[in-house]
């Protein structure tokens, strides 16, 4: 299968906020992400393709399910994590393996205990013991513990310490050696995403504004940092974005229009990220 | 095999992944019929895209430099150290020839290209 | 469906305490001196049991966590029902021992508790589940106090003619299949409403 998701003029309105994706693949074998602000629509798309909201309109596929909602074969190669949706809160570790065992076919109780011996999570601690850390932890070793080919997450590392960060971000980097293995994750630390991914999508008011390889994403940018006069010197419609400070202006310009005499670099994904954001003035 | 990735270094990373490969390649590093990383285990390392390692990858197949066997991997190239050194040592010549064109053209004796050479050399230090 | 019960065994595991003392009360009173107050409490407390894992449910975050599960939501809901029904023939079991270690060897009296129970259990949860599957356990309150009250004063008109002798005995049959008609009728409700249940989060 080519695409693992597909999403094709897809919308969902609630309340005053709509969603609207016009058109969103994830190709199989990448790391996908999916950056944006709190509010922008990552965790709006996310329950959609776990069929915890139904579109209102429009085309959606996962792992080639049109009605993910209601297959539950489907879901089970699929690996997940969602805010809103979560263990209970009096059952430990080892009772929820029991009933994990008995519901995913693929259920590997090894290699849910090696997970839990290296997350250091005690099996006889109940749920609502934990620290917030560690029930992120928890939901993980449970979507890499049944052999899934899909890991859908929603912001999987938010409320972590770095040191935790680096660990998921090397699990999931791990996970992604196979290339049967897809991950679509979502989240607002840039730099998480930055060191993972494949693709980046950057949701911004419910609407995709870019879906872009992210090294080439990367590559496409420069930023130029240069004193108020010489703004003037550099073409106005080189100048993309920029940002002026009290001692200096710093500009976003397309790698090939950086004029020689200015001295440049790449962004960082964050910095590239903030200058595109609306909030920034586009010259 | 070590590749080493600069954001100051402007060109893109495909190419210095190349580069630096290639280097590796000509001087022996890499020996012949050596099994490279898979490009989903170097993008892992590196912490960078497949599809930039795969493009990486892909330049030097084109190049002639790798080898890739669909489901085994990518092979370092028999061909031999000294063919490649010899490429190389045929490429500086052609770039000789334009230099000494081009000096002729303004005027410049050998012993001024060879102290524009030694100061090129000590600035890259 | 075995792995979703295994669940609620779990949590009612932990909950249980002063609800096992509770139960084991009232169903000594009910077995021994009989009543309408004992018997209902009698399966209320056992059913409470059942009722709050669909409390803990939605507050844990587990019936959205449930359904991004390879679970059919038609089987989250068939778990929920099974675990009332078993907790209702449990509580007609307990007073039933009970009844006959004290001695009351009257049918009547013996099969007349055991359909109060039935129906009033199977009642409460045909009105109640469907509500909360489509309110919230928090929404619902005002309604399942309501419900609560209608049943009570309903459910004591008709067991004191239920425990008088000279009811007609067809009540005592027709009764407890048209408390299995709503029970069946609320199931398929709440499948429906879960089918197209939406997990927006709080």
């Amino acid at each position: 299968m080519e695409s693992a998701i597909l999403c094709r003029k897809m919308k969902k309105t609630y309340g005053s906020f709509t969603l609207d994706i016009e058109d969103f693949k994830v190709a199989t074998g990448t790391v996908h992400g999916l950056i944006g602000a709190n509010g922008s629509g990552k965790t709006t798309t996310i329950k959609l393709l776990l069929g915890l909201l139904f579109p209102d309109s429009g085309e959606l596929s996962v792992l080639g399910s049109s009605r993910i909602g209601n297959e539950a074969e489907t879901r089970q190669h699929i690996g997940f994590i969602v805010d809103d949706a979560s263990v209970p809160s009096l059952v430990t570790a080892n009772e929820l393996a029991a009933v994990l065992r008995r519901c995913y076919q693929h259920w590997d109780q090894g290699q849910y205990e090696m997970y839990l011996r290296q997350f250091q999570i005690d099996p006889k601690k109940q749920y609502r013991k934990y620290s917030k850390g560690m029930k992120v932890k928890l939901q993980l070793a449970v979507a890499l513990s049944h052999h899934a080919s899909l890991l859908i997450l929603d912001e999987p590392t938010s409320g972590l310490d770095p040191l935790a960060r680096d660990e998921i971000i090397s699990i999931l980097s791990e996970f992604s050696k196979d290339e049967n293995h897809t991950i679509l994750i979502s989240s607002h630390i840039t730099s998480d995403l930055e060191k993972l991914c494949d693709y980046v999508t950057f949701l911004e008011e419910g609407c995709i504004r870019f879906t872009e390889e992210k090294d080439e994403l990367l590559e496409t940018y420069r930023l130029g940092i240069v004193s108020h006069q010489m703004v003037a010197d550099i073409d106005s419609d080189s100048i993309i974005a920029k940002r002026e400070g009290s001692f200096q202006v710093e500009l976003l310009l397309r790698t090939e229009d950086v004029p020689s005499f200015l001295e440049s670099r790449r962004l960082s994904l964050e910095e590239l990220i903030i200058f595109l954001s609306k909030g920034r003035s586009a010259v | 095999m070590d590749i080493i990735l600069s954001n100051a270094n402007p060109d893109p990373i495909y190419e210095q992944i190349a580069q630096q490969m290639r280097a590796q390649i000509v001087s022996g590093i890499l020996k012949e019929g050596e099994l490279l990383p898979s490009i989903r285990a170097l993008a892992k390392e590196l912490r960078i895209s497949v599809i930039t390692t795969k493009r990486a990858y892909d330049e030097l197949e084109r190049e002639g430099y790798i080898q890739t066997i669909a489901a085994k991997g990518s092979y370092v190239a028999a061909r031999s150290h000294e063919q490649l050194k010899e490429e190389y040592l045929r490429k500086i010549e052609d770039h000789m020839r334009s230099i000494h064109l081009l000096a002729q053209f303004v005027g410049l004796s050998e012993e001024e290209l060879a102290m524009m050479y030694q100061l090129l050399a000590e600035g890259e230090r | 469906m075995m792995a979703l019960l295994l669940k609620d065994v779990f949590l009612m595991r932990r909950r249980s305490g002063i609800m096992l003392l509770a139960i084991a009360i009232f169903v000594f009173l009910s077995g021994v001196q009989g009543g309408l107050v004992n018997t209902v409490m009698a399966t209320m407390m056992p059913l409470m049991l059942g009722f709050t894992t669909l409390a803990y449910d939605q507050n844990d975050g587990w019936e959205a966590y449930a359904c991004a599960l390879p679970f059919s939501r038609k089987l989250v809901v068939q778990s929920k029902y099974v675990l009332a029904l078993g907790c209702i023939l449990l509580s007609i079991f307990l007073v039933l021992v009970i009844g006959l270690l004290a001695s009351r060897w009257e049918i009547h009296t013996v099969f007349s508790n055991a359909v109060t129970q039935f129906v009033f259990g199977a009642f409460f949860v045909s009105i109640n589940y469907p509500l909360i599957f489509k309110f919230g356990f928090e929404k619902s309150r005002l309604y399942y106090i309501l419900v609560m009250v209608a049943l009570m004063s309903i459910g004591s008109v008709l067991a004191s003619l239920l425990q008088s002798a000279s009811m007609p005995a067809f009540i005592l049959v027709l009764l407890p299949i048209a408390s299995i008609c709503c029970f069946t009728a609320s199931y398929l409700l709440s499948c429906s409403i879960m089918k197209k249940k939406e997990f927006s989060g709080s």
